[in-house]
């Protein structure tokens, strides 16, 4: 499969969309480049901001309805549903918190396997746009998957907006977490084995992860290094697994890959505007020809 | 000849600790965490993850330039995502109730995603299945 720089799968349709939505509003630059520093009135900026991330909100709600759910079944109350949303704030590892924090893990393997789940962050802030002052902070903190998804690349949107699509963002996870944490302390507290999203969650971005930059070798590596750190070390397998795939996947030559290119792969992000959410075909007025890098 | 029974005393005290928990159960026990989950701990553990998560993020504006290059970190991005979180989820998978039902569970998952890679149907369908599985008395 080929591997591209820099590439990122979903929202094109959403990024292009912004770029003619932003030239509408009276930017006296070139029609392809979406007004600077400038913005609009707040209002204008809210909307555009809307336009921009509405399909990705969409496409959150179902898996934050799922957080919400599995924080109430695992005996949490309500409300560490936005805690955890908000002091963490990665969906993934927000999953696998849940389970740290029941199955009372130390904090080292705490701190290593959120180094590990959210390690591709590290990415992010090469291509985002960037925000000056304190909104920059807020910027920082908020960039996840969706915001990264959305934006990267497009440094031209006002910075007002770039903070007002991150807020939109964890808006659209921290309520319907809330939502389905209040409803699954409802539901009969006998949805037994409902915590099999989290080995699902893994195994979907697993899967999405080789199509963009797997190879054989790698999967046979990582099941092997965690069969083995299970049958020695059952204590501290998961740690003892991870470190042995990266202290060998990495030893250049090892794994067959074909570029040096590093990869910039989107991994958390769900089926976000396309035909099986059902939008309404909205963003269908991309622009057409217009090439992204 | 004694006034008390001690069989009673056991019983009362018994009686009152099989309602405490009784009430715990009912609800989610101190600080709103489920029973036996120090609330210290969990602050301690949920400050850490977020931490490292923030400071991930911020790598490119604190450190610019300089690791844009690495040969490493280019390495890293294509070899790790797949490993990690292929360890994570089989890791994860022979840690459930049932790890047999949980491995068969999870080979549909990946059959589901790798077919209409849709993550909200792949999560359906596998924890479905596990739970049905499991309910059906799989171990």
């Amino acid at each position: 499969m080929p591997h591209t720089p820099m590439r990122h799968d979903v929202a094109h349709p959403a990024a292009s969309l912004g770029n003619s939505a932003n030239s509408d509003s009276g930017s006296p630059g070139e029609s392809e480049t979406p007004t600077g520093a400038g913005g609009g009135t707040f209002l204008e900026d809210a909307k555009l901001s809307f336009r921009l991330m509405g399909p990705m909100m969409l496409g959150l709600v179902p898996l934050g309805l799922a957080f919400g759910v599995l924080v109430t079944q695992s005996g949490f109350s309500w409300y560490w549903a936005p805690i955890l949303s908000c002091v963490i704030y990665a969906g993934s590892m927000e999953f696998v918190a849940l389970g740290l924090i029941t199955s009372g893990a130390g904090l080292i393997t705490g701190a290593v396997t959120a180094l590990v789940v959210n390690f591709r962050h590290i990415f992010y802030g090469l291509t985002h746009p960037r925000v000056s002052g304190a909104q920059g902070l807020y910027a920082v903190y908020s960039l996840t998957d969706e915001a990264y998804a959305v934006m990267a690349g497009k440094k031209d949107l006002p910075e007002r907006v770039i903070v007002l699509m991150h807020f939109l963002v964890q808006l659209a996870w921290i309520v319907p977490g809330v939502v389905g944490a209040v409803v699954g302390a409802k539901l009969p507290a006998d949805l037994t084995g409902i915590d099999f999203v989290m080995p699902a969650l893994f195994a979907a971005l697993a899967t999405e992860a080789y199509r963009n930059s797997g190879t054989p070798r790698m999967v046979v590596l990582a099941l092997a290094a965690t069969a083995i750190a299970t049958a020695l070390l059952p204590d501290y397998a998961l740690i003892v697994a991870l470190c042995l795939y990266a202290g060998i996947a990495l030893i250049p030559g090892t794994m067959g890959i074909r570029t040096n290119q590093p990869v910039i792969v989107v991994d958390q992000e769900p089926d976000t505007g396309d035909a099986a959410l059902g939008l309404p075909a909205n963003t269908g007025d991309s622009v057409s020809g217009q090439e992204q890098a | 000849m004694s006034t008390v029974n001690p069989a009673q005393v056991f019983e009362a005290g018994h009686d009152f600790s099989v309602q405490l928990l009784a009430g715990s159960e009912a609800h989610p026990g101190r600080f709103g965490l489920p029973e036996g989950v120090d609330f210290g701990h969990t602050v301690a553990l949920l400050a850490i993850i977020g931490a490292i998560t923030v400071g991930l993020r911020a790598v490119p504006y604190v450190a610019a330039g300089a690791w844009k290059d690495s040969a490493l970190l280019a390495r890293a991005s294509i070899v790790l995502p797949v490993g990690l979180m292929s360890v994570l989820a089989l890791r994860s998978s022979l840690q459930m109730g049932a790890p047999a039902a949980a491995i068969v569970a999870l080979a549909l998952t990946i059959a589901v995603q790798w077919w209409r890679r849709s993550m909200m149907l792949s999560l359906v369908v596998g924890t479905g299945v596990y739970m049905g599985l499991v309910a059906l008395g799989v171990g």
